[in-house]
């Protein structure tokens, strides 16, 4: 286990070039929103000692978003608790806007924004979404005024006018998730977390929701942990992998692209085919049955593409279509997770 | 703003919340007023079965001697009943990690949760006497308001420490589902048993007398019947320790009533802090981890 302190951290850092740093994450140098050092974590899980993060390093820049993928229970959002402060790393630690997360958390509370949409959401089910939003408002100590300008606009450009005055049994899935995006936005803190914030959002709510972040892009800092591989190469500047609590890579998802997928893919709709026949000549990504012996294939090749062919003639396959298809970051995912 | 004012503005805000709830239940006025009109009618029965029996020191009106037992039995159901099922509320609902990450005190969000007890159970204090006084013939004196205001602040500091004892274990002891053992053993069995609600604590065993010397139910309803009842002795001595010290037994009540508040505020507040701090290190703070 490694501890590191908060004045190491800074020369580590600042060890780095700024050029460099600008060239390597491809955004506007602002300095550091974040930066993570060798982050720990160990958590009891029926008296035995799990690893939920493992010795985690990056930073993150303000200006950018910052999205994590990786199965369930990868260690994505013990990695956002860490980061806010809720959770002590066993060892390591990180800077927040030059605060230190451990020594200084009062101060980082104040820069950090938290959006969580698993379980309860944390709303308040008597009130309606307006006086949630106003409660938190209060809480976090936003005079009334600004509050209200806040919500005026958080509520407009999330598109829950319509619902605003509803109580929270009235809403649905989708529109409370939206009011705690919305609680998250009203204190416009600098850091802004958001765990698997689009779950329940249908594509229209989904777009609002990253419409609103890509206007606050700017002079924030993003981090963002989602199953989405299409919403992280839409809106991540970066993107990290993780697995079993390790990060298996840190990049950009052009690069993830263009130096991580796998071979060259294909698509074809085929009939007359079993799944099984396939073992021998393609390494099949996604499958779907359309019935009546139909079948739609992603897939890379075992050998040459007329080989494949050929194995289908002989097979008495009928091929409808074979088209090549570009990789996705779920290629690259499925390529890091699977190995 | 400074800091408290802000914490203040906050308990505000709670306040606003839990009354909102509150009212949204139309029906909850009503149950707690027949609640209150019952309970002192229960024992204004009872006094006519046992009639103007003296009491000693206390004097000779029962329904008077049982309201001021009720009362503090209304405060100290929400003190030190109220707390831990108001974290568990808070860890239930999910709201832990949001209080915590707010620019909030660790201890805001309870005070703040617990006003819907605060309005619920502090005005049937008012309710009791009024009933008391107006239907069922208690009559109360006002000699030494000074002991009292301090007596109710003290009762006030002392069982909300032991609340705050009793919420500390919810994450300190992980005591996560249904009721815990501190509030059990204290309220529900030590000072339900000796601490004079119903009855004078010179009444019982002299062990069970020296068990009551323990709790500051004790010292508070011995302060305020002598305060309150007319006909009540200033100087009589009624517990053991005033028995052993052999002064003022007023000043034997708040001299100890002090002492218990400077002891259980402070600890109750710091194992609190504690529980807080073990919840983070390991990731339990709240139920979705």
């Amino acid at each position: 286990m490694y501890a590191i302190s908060t004045s190491s951290l800074t020369k580590i850092y600042q060890t780095v070039p700024d050029d460099a740093k600008a060239h390597v994450r491809g955004v506007k140098e602002r300095g550091p929103g974040l930066w993570v050092k060798n982050i720990f974590k160990l958590r009891t899980q029926k008296m035995r000692k799990i690893v939920a993060v493992r010795d985690l390093s990056f930073s993150v820049e303000v200006g950018e978003i910052f999205g994590i993928i990786g199965p369930n229970g990868a260690g994505k959002t013990t990695l956002i608790k860490l980061l806010s402060g809720l959770l002590y790393p066993t060892s390591g630690n990180a800077k927040i806007l030059n605060y230190d997360l451990l020594d200084d958390h009062e101060k980082v509370k104040d820069k950090i924004a938290y959006v969580s949409t698993s379980g309860w959401m944390g709303l308040e089910w008597q009130l309606t979404a307006y006086e949630n939003l106003l409660f938190y408002a209060d809480l976090l100590k936003i005079p009334r005024k600004e509050a209200k300008t806040a919500l005026d606009d958080v509520i407009e450009s999330l598109g829950m006018v319509g619902y605003v005055g509803k109580t929270i049994p009235q809403l649905s899935a989708g529109m409370r998730q939206m009011l705690t995006i919305a609680r998250g936005f009203i204190a416009n803190r600098p850091i802004i977390y958001l765990d698997e914030p689009t779950t329940s959002l249908d594509p229209f709510a989904k777009e609002k929701m990253w419409n609103f972040v890509l206007k606050l892009k700017k002079n924030h800092s993003i981090i963002f942990s989602s199953h989405d591989p299409k919403e992280l190469k839409g809106y991540a500047d970066r993107i990290m992998i993780i697995k079993n609590g390790k990060s298996l890579i840190v990049s950009k998802p052009q690069i993830l692209l263009k130096e991580f997928s796998t071979g060259r893919i294909y698509q074809a709709e085929l009939s007359n085919a079993d799944l099984s026949d396939f073992n021998e000549t393609i390494r099949i990504i996604d499958a779907f049955s359309l019935g009546n012996k139909k079948l739609k294939l992603r897939f890379t090749l075992k050998g040459s593409l007329n080989d494949f062919i050929t194995f289908l003639l002989y097979k008495k396959i009928v091929i409808h279509n074979i088209t090549r298809d570009s990789p996705s970051i779920s290629d690259v995912y499925a390529r890091f997770v699977n190995e | 703003m400074s800091s408290f004012a802000n914490e203040l503005r906050a308990v505000w805000a709670f306040s606003k919340r839990e009354m909102i709830i509150w009212t949204s239940y139309r029906v909850n006025i009503w149950t707690w007023i027949i609640d209150v009109f019952i309970n002192t009618s229960i024992f204004f029965l009872i006094s006519l079965l046992v009639g103007h029996h003296s009491m000693g020191a206390y004097g000779t009106n029962y329904v008077s001697f049982v309201v001021i037992g009720l009362s503090i039995y209304y405060i100290s159901y929400t003190n030190l009943g109220d707390p831990f099922p108001r974290v568990a509320r808070i860890y239930w609902n999910g709201t832990m990690d949001l209080y915590m990450l707010s620019p909030l005190s660790y201890f805001t969000p309870v005070i703040g949760v617990m006003f819907k007890s605060v309005i619920d159970d502090y005005p049937r204090v008012g309710l009791a006497f009024l009933f008391g006084w107006l239907f069922f013939g208690a009559s109360f004196a006002f000699r030494v308001p000074f002991y009292v205001i301090l007596g109710v602040v003290l009762i006030g500091l002392s069982t909300f420490g032991i609340g705050m004892i009793s919420a500390s274990s919810f994450y300190l002891l992980n005591f996560k589902r249904g009721s815990e053992p501190i509030s059990f053993i204290l309220q529900d069995v030590v000072i339900a048993l000796v601490g004079g609600y119903y009855y004078p604590v010179n009444v019982l065993p002299q062990y069970l007398q020296i068990l009551a010397s323990f709790i500051p139910h004790t010292y508070a309803l011995d302060l305020f019947r002598r305060a309150l009842l007319p006909g009540a002795s200033l100087t009589q001595p009624v517990l053991p320790l005033q028995y052993v010290l052999n002064f003022s037994p007023i000043a034997v009540d708040t001299i100890i009533l002090v002492l218990m508040s400077v002891v259980l505020f402070p600890l109750g507040f710091y194992l609190y802090y504690l529980g807080i701090q073990k919840a983070r290190r390991e990731g339990t703070l709240t139920r979705w981890q």
